[in-house]
């Protein structure tokens, strides 16, 4: 897709020393240089973005913002605070935030209200159909009907791996809040993601 | 119970530098405890109390296979995004900051066209004055009924440090004898 402005190969990691060096290429007027920063985070940006909005037109509109913001402000980027990931995850969330707060009706599916089975996301509803048993669909689901901070918390720990330090510099929060907040999320889920079967999460899990 | 006689070394060590975690306490670091997070310190005392508390083991156990699973399928949401939504994002992005470069290019362009003209406009005002030279003009000394007449200035242009001012002679003044100006 993009060139690499430094010529190396790309990794999915967070490789600081390489982000660094497409920083510093980007600063320096080097165009190619934000392809590649897009290339490196955009996956995994839009994958938080969708986790949280669980919708893909959002999650591609605040993805988005999120690159346009991050690239016109490179220059406050301060690596001795923080990775260029969780910068660009800061500046995600908060987008999100604002998000939910203007779409809040639409994140409540009204099976929800009413009691009924879970319903599938709704910018997937074709497929969704045939996956409303997977476990897939029941996780977004089941996030769908935590608390935007509960979910944010367990995206963030699970679908992204950060650590408990990270999650609370992201959140904004102390790191004994980020804690009790997976907790909490871990309680409301158990209702909800127990009765997946067994051996479906075993498949998933030799996946 | 045993008495503080029979203790180890350890226990008495134990006693003296851990504070006592609570289930309470237990059951809050469980999530940093679940992902190894914990100082080994604390991760000891839990795994201690894990050991003797079945109501916080349960708990424990509950926690890990939430997060046993929430681990197999969390990272799945939002995968499987085509390539060519990607490629269309990132055309929106370079769109958007080619347009706030134009935007910024053309501000200062026209800041700058302000400010030249802001120049020449004072340039121009000032020039005509300026070309006229400064002549100084006579001062002259007002009598009240209209009329004026020249008041003669007479100063030295070679030596204007040396003036100093002489007050006028008054007629009755004069020192008496043996004055001096010594205190």
């Amino acid at each position: 897709m993009m060139t690499n402005a430094t010529g190396t190969s790309q990794t999915p990691q967070d490789g600081g020393t390489d982000s660094a060096a497409l920083i510093a290429h980007a600063l320096g007027g080097d165009q190619t240089a934000y392809g590649a920063l897009y290339d490196r985070y955009a996956p995994s940006l839009y994958r938080l973005c969708y986790s949280l909005l669980l919708n893909r037109e959002d999650a591609e509109d605040v993805t988005q913002e999120s690159f346009v913001y991050a690239f016109r402000n490179l220059r406050r980027f301060d690596a001795g605070k923080s990775a260029f990931k969780t910068w660009m995850f800061t500046i995600a969330i908060s987008r999100c935030r604002n998000q939910y707060r203007r779409f809040m009706p639409q994140l409540l599916d009204i099976s929800d209200l009413l009691g009924l089975a879970i319903a599938a996301p709704r910018s997937e509803q074709p497929e969704a159909a045939a996956a409303r048993s997977d476990a897939k669909a029941t996780v977004e689901a089941a996030l769908r009907r935590l608390q935007p901070r509960l979910r944010e918390a367990v995206v963030l720990r699970y679908g992204h791996g950060l650590t408990y330090r990270e999650i609370a510099e992201v959140m904004n929060c102390p790191q004994k809040t980020a804690e009790s907040r997976v907790r909490l999320a871990h309680d409301a889920l158990r209702g909800l993601l127990l009765p997946v079967g067994e051996s479906l999460l075993e498949e998933l899990l030799a996946t | 119970m045993s008495t503080l006689g029979e203790m180890t070394a350890d226990s008495v060590e134990d006693m003296t530098t851990e504070p006592i975690m609570t289930c309470r306490d237990v059951q809050r670091a469980l999530p940093a405890y679940l992902h190894r997070e914990l100082p080994p310190s604390q991760r000891g005392q839990v795994a201690r109390h894990l050991a003797g508390c079945v109501r916080c083991d349960a708990h424990y156990q509950a926690q890990r296979e939430i997060a046993r699973r929430l681990e197999a399928t969390v990272p799945l949401i939002g995968r499987g995004t085509e390539a060519g939504r990607f490629e269309l994002m990132w055309r929106g992005i370079a769109a958007q900051i080619a347009a706030r470069r134009r935007q910024i290019s053309m501000t200062s362009l026209m800041t700058s066209g302000a400010a030249l003209m802001v120049v020449l406009l004072l340039a121009l005002a000032w020039a005509p004055t300026a070309s006229q030279a400064w002549v100084p003009t006579q001062p002259t000394a007002f009598h009240g009924d209209g009329r004026s007449t020249p008041v003669a200035v007479a100063y030295s242009s070679e030596d204007t440090s040396s003036a100093t001012l002489t007050p006028p002679l008054q007629s009755n003044y004069a020192p008496a004898v043996g004055a001096t100006d010594e205190p």
